[in-house]
């Protein structure tokens, strides 16, 4: 089986033993047969939209405006349509708009760049100075609100996909009350799960060797040609910020992530199945359905 | 003298360096250019209401454009759109967008969009019908025997001035250049014109080099010329390799059309045991034997005649081509001979660009095409050799162009009916004259198989106009560019001399004064040794038949399997 291109095969975990996991990350371990990379640190700032009734949220779909920031380096902004898993081991389709550079809001100040709005929400959480009733925030929100409401009909693959999907509650004119409604950072340490011929079982010795472009492989697998990638896996910990009214003023997530990067994606499913099994036994884990934003809403919408 | 002249062509061939245009040289831009027509087609209308962008259905047309989950054109697939392609669109739906927010009445910058956009949705609508047709019809074949029947008559001028010019031309001038556009640019004085091919790869990131390591990716499944789909080292950019009648014909053919204005594919040549192609075990075609059959399957032609070696790639190889070290292992094979067209990552290819729509073919660029396709004696000159791409231009800036493609069926093509059969290349079948001047009409010789509505309407002062450019192409101009093809040196030479031929009765035809008279001979004779190679402006021999398998003689072609 081929993945359908705008789908990934990913599982979640709730961690529970969290020092054990953490030392063998930073220890780059080794769990039956497959090699731990941990190599990188990323830092993400995240702001879901929604309509006014959580129609997305109803929909079991998530979009998010997201800067990444790539080892305090390289920085990108997109818009990602997520949807829910349906079960612990379904592929989610996932919709990306890539480049935000050239998308522009116009304003009282004249046309400003997409990604110097998000910026003003994103450094006020960065810099631990994060104030919803500021007037820059709520201009930078209310900027934002305005852009969906003008650009919801376009050439926007996230919004083209929500209408195509003719999902209840979300026709055209809904789609464009979408509005930013939480707002979070969460801090993932990224790591390559992988087989080292010389270090391996000899069920997974012989298994070929990933072919993925080359602009997709980490340089770690183009410096050490014989490790085969096989997962991605990422602990991640974020706190969101309720934008609506609600008793809960912020969540706290901490979990677990691996995601299948093999060619061969069955093959990969079942390499995730016994990454699982063992992680299940050393550190107690369990597996969670729910994305960070389905999570996040059902926390701050419990009366 | 003759021997003189065939010393001096292989001295300058030996030496010549491969990639013209010097990678230090400094790169001269190629802009996009304008869209415009003096009068906008009627069906741009539909992008305007009241004076301002329509944009209900501006946004229907990016939409089509750019979103995957529409999959279906009139019960077709619609063809793959690229990211790149996809984003370029976006940029433009996107100035429309800010434009329509200002309430900005629609003026020049925004018709050039709705011209884009217009040749954009059109064109991706032609590639899909095309591509749903596997094999040209029994209709198809009956309309390229007809086109070719009729090209021999109906190409007869008067010097007069049409409807045409007097619309459309500055009456003070009437060869007037058009506007560089995306379908052709005017010459720059930094940039000599048997170099605008080697500029117009750079702009494309293109990188080819004296000897090629490529990997095997898919087989290619259409056209009649073998070919298969193959990877760079660098496995972001792509290239056609190509055998047959076509390996010279499509590099000189390709590079008089850059030097004449136009955009091209870029096809360049590889001697024997130049380019090395490596096979993955993890694609479908795992060896040279594989290649083989595949080859046969689809274009019924056999492979071997044109192979020299094949087998594992050896530690001792890597020592003569560092590029195989990482392949050690692998399975390789080496040519006689092929050709290596580039399909660059900048460079996104859409459908034809489209010659008879949005009045196409009133854009003098096109209509003097018609010349150009004569001087080389291009016989392909359907719309689907026609392409619309959109290049890459570095920070996500990207500029449509228009581009012939597919240039080789040229330089002396043939035909056979029984059994069907076509051969392209062959130095006796292309004719000393192109164009003559008889009782006060102009003739055009050279039979084309499509002609398309540009070719159907161009006047007698279109041609004139691409006369003029043929007639700025000197002497050392036109041998660097046959150069680039690496035919046998007696061949190239015969070539030069028909082409200066064919250039000088154009000029004749067209009572031109030649800026750069080139010296030809019609009954050039080359020996070799005691042996006449050529005589009396004819080629006598099959210059090594062994190096070459699908000869210069013979007539039977690629339907035939080049007579093997």
């Amino acid at each position: 089986m081929l993945l359908a291109q705008g789908t990934e095969e990913q599982r979640k975990y709730l961690i529970k033993d969290e020092k054990a996991l953490l030392n063998f990350i930073n220890s780059s371990g080794q769990l039956e047969g497959l090699s731990l990379f941990n190599h990188s640190q990323y830092t993400y700032f995240d702001l879901y939209l929604d309509t006014p009734e959580f129609d997305l949220y109803k929909n079991k779909l998530s979009l998010r405006f997201r800067k990444r920031i790539f080892s305090d380096t390289l920085v990108t902004y997109g818009l990602q349509l997520k949807s829910e898993m349906e079960t612990y081991s379904s592929v989610r389709m996932e919709i990306e708009e890539k480049e935000l550079g050239f998308y522009r809001v116009k304003t009282d100040k004249g046309w400003i760049e997409l990604p110097k709005i998000l910026d003003v929400i994103f450094s006020q959480i960065q810099n631990n100075k994060f104030d919803i009733s500021s007037v820059e925030f709520q201009q930078a929100l209310s900027s934002i609100q305005k852009w969906i409401q003008l650009n919801s009909g376009s050439t926007i693959s996230p919004f083209q996909k929500i209408a195509f999907l003719k999902l209840k509650g979300l026709g055209t004119e809904k789609i464009a009350t979408i509005k930013p409604m939480i707002v979070g950072s969460e801090k993932r340490i990224r790591s390559h799960i992988y087989i080292d011929p010389a270090k391996t079982i000899i069920e997974l010795r012989n298994m070929p060797m990933n072919s993925l472009e080359l602009s997709t492989v980490p340089d770690f697998f183009k410096k050490n040609n014989s490790f085969n990638w096989i997962l991605e896996t990422s602990v991640d910990s974020a706190v969101f910020y309720s934008l609506f009214k609600t008793n809960k003023t912020q969540v706290e997530i901490f979990e677990f992530e691996v995601e299948n990067k093999y060619f061969l994606h069955e093959k990969g499913t079942e390499i995730m199945n016994l990454f699982e099994k063992n992680l299940k036994s050393n550190f107690q884990m369990e597996n969670l359905m729910d994305s960070k934003y389905r999570q996040s809403i059902k926390k701050f919408l419990v009366p | 003298m003759k021997t003189a002249v065939l010393l001096l062509f292989l001295f300058v061939n030996i030496l010549a360096p491969y990639n013209s245009l010097a990678q230090s040289e400094p790169l001269v831009p190629i802009e996009r250019g304008s869209l415009l027509l003096n009068e906008h087609p009627q069906v741009l209308d539909s992008f305007v209401n009241d004076g301002r962008i329509n944009l209900k259905y501006v946004r229907s047309i990016g939409h089509f454009l750019t979103n995957n989950d529409i999959t279906v054109y009139k019960k077709v697939a619609i063809s793959r759109r690229s990211n790149a392609s996809i984003r370029h669109i976006k940029h433009l739906i996107e100035k429309q967008e800010e434009n329509y927010q200002d309430n900005e009445l629609v003026n020049d910058a925004t018709r050039e969009i709705f011209y884009e956009l217009y040749l954009f949705n059109e064109s991706l609508k032609q590639k899909s019908i095309a591509n749903a047709k596997t094999k040209i019809s029994f209709n198809d074949k009956i309309k390229m025997e007809v086109h070719s029947f009729k090209s021999k008559r109906v190409f007869r001028y008067k010097n007069s001035i049409t409807d045409h010019e007097a619309k459309n031309v500055n009456k003070n001038n009437l060869q007037e250049d058009p506007k560089d556009s995306p379908f052709w640019h005017k010459k720059t004085k930094q940039v000599p014109l048997d170099k605008r091919f080697a500029q117009l790869a750079r702009s494309k990131k293109i990188k080819s080099k004296k000897e090629m390591v490529v990997l095997f990716d898919k087989p290619s499944l259409s056209g009649s010329a073998p070919k298969i789909n193959v990877l760079d080292l660098d496995l972001d950019n792509k290239w056609s390799l190509k055998w047959g009648d076509e390996v010279h014909t499509d590099v000189v053919g390709s590079h008089i059309f850059a030097a004449l204005g136009y955009d091209v594919d870029h096809p360049y040549y590889y001697e024997e045991n130049k380019l090395t192609l490596i096979f993955d075990e993890l694609k479908e075609i795992k060896n040279k034997e594989e290649l083989k059959i595949k080859i046969k399957e689809i274009y019924k032609i056999d492979l071997d005649p044109f192979i020299t070696t094949y087998g594992t790639v050896t530690i001792q190889m890597t020592q003569e081509l560092a590029d195989l070290q990482p392949y050690v292992g692998k399975q390789f094979v080496r040519f006689k001979k092929c050709v290596l067209e580039a399909r660059p990552d900048r460079v996104k290819r859409m459908g034809s660009f489209l010659p008879g729509l949005l009045s196409n073919e009133d854009r003098r660029e096109l209509r003097g095409a018609l010349l150009a396709h004569q001087f080389i004696g291009n016989w392909d000159t359907r719309e689907q050799n026609t392409l619309l791409t959109s290049v890459h231009m570095g920070n996500y800036k990207y500029r449509m162009s228009a581009v012939f493609s597919d240039l080789g069926a040229s330089f002396g093509v043939v035909q056979g009916i029984f059994p069907p059969d076509f051969k392209v290349g062959l130095v006796n079948e292309f004719s000393w004259e192109v164009a003559s001047y008889e009782g006060g009409i102009l003739k055009l010789n050279s039979s084309i198989n499509s002609i398309l509505p540009p070719y159907k309407q161009a006047t007698y002062q279109d041609l004139l106009w691409m006369a003029k450019k043929i007639s700025e192409l000197d002497g050392p101009m036109l041998r660097n560019m046959i150069n680039k093809a690496k035919w046998p040196p007696p061949i190239a030479e015969l070539y030069f001399h028909k082409l200066a031929s064919r250039r000088a009765s154009i000029l004749k035809a067209f009572d031109l004064t030649d800026p750069h008279p080139i010296a030809f001979d019609k009954n050039l004779t080359i020996k070799m040794g005691e042996e006449y190679v050529v005589k009396n402006g004819e080629l006598l021999i099959d210059i090594d038949k062994n190096k070459n398998p699908e000869s210069f003689l013979s007539k039977k072609g690629r339907l035939t399997n080049y007579g093997h």
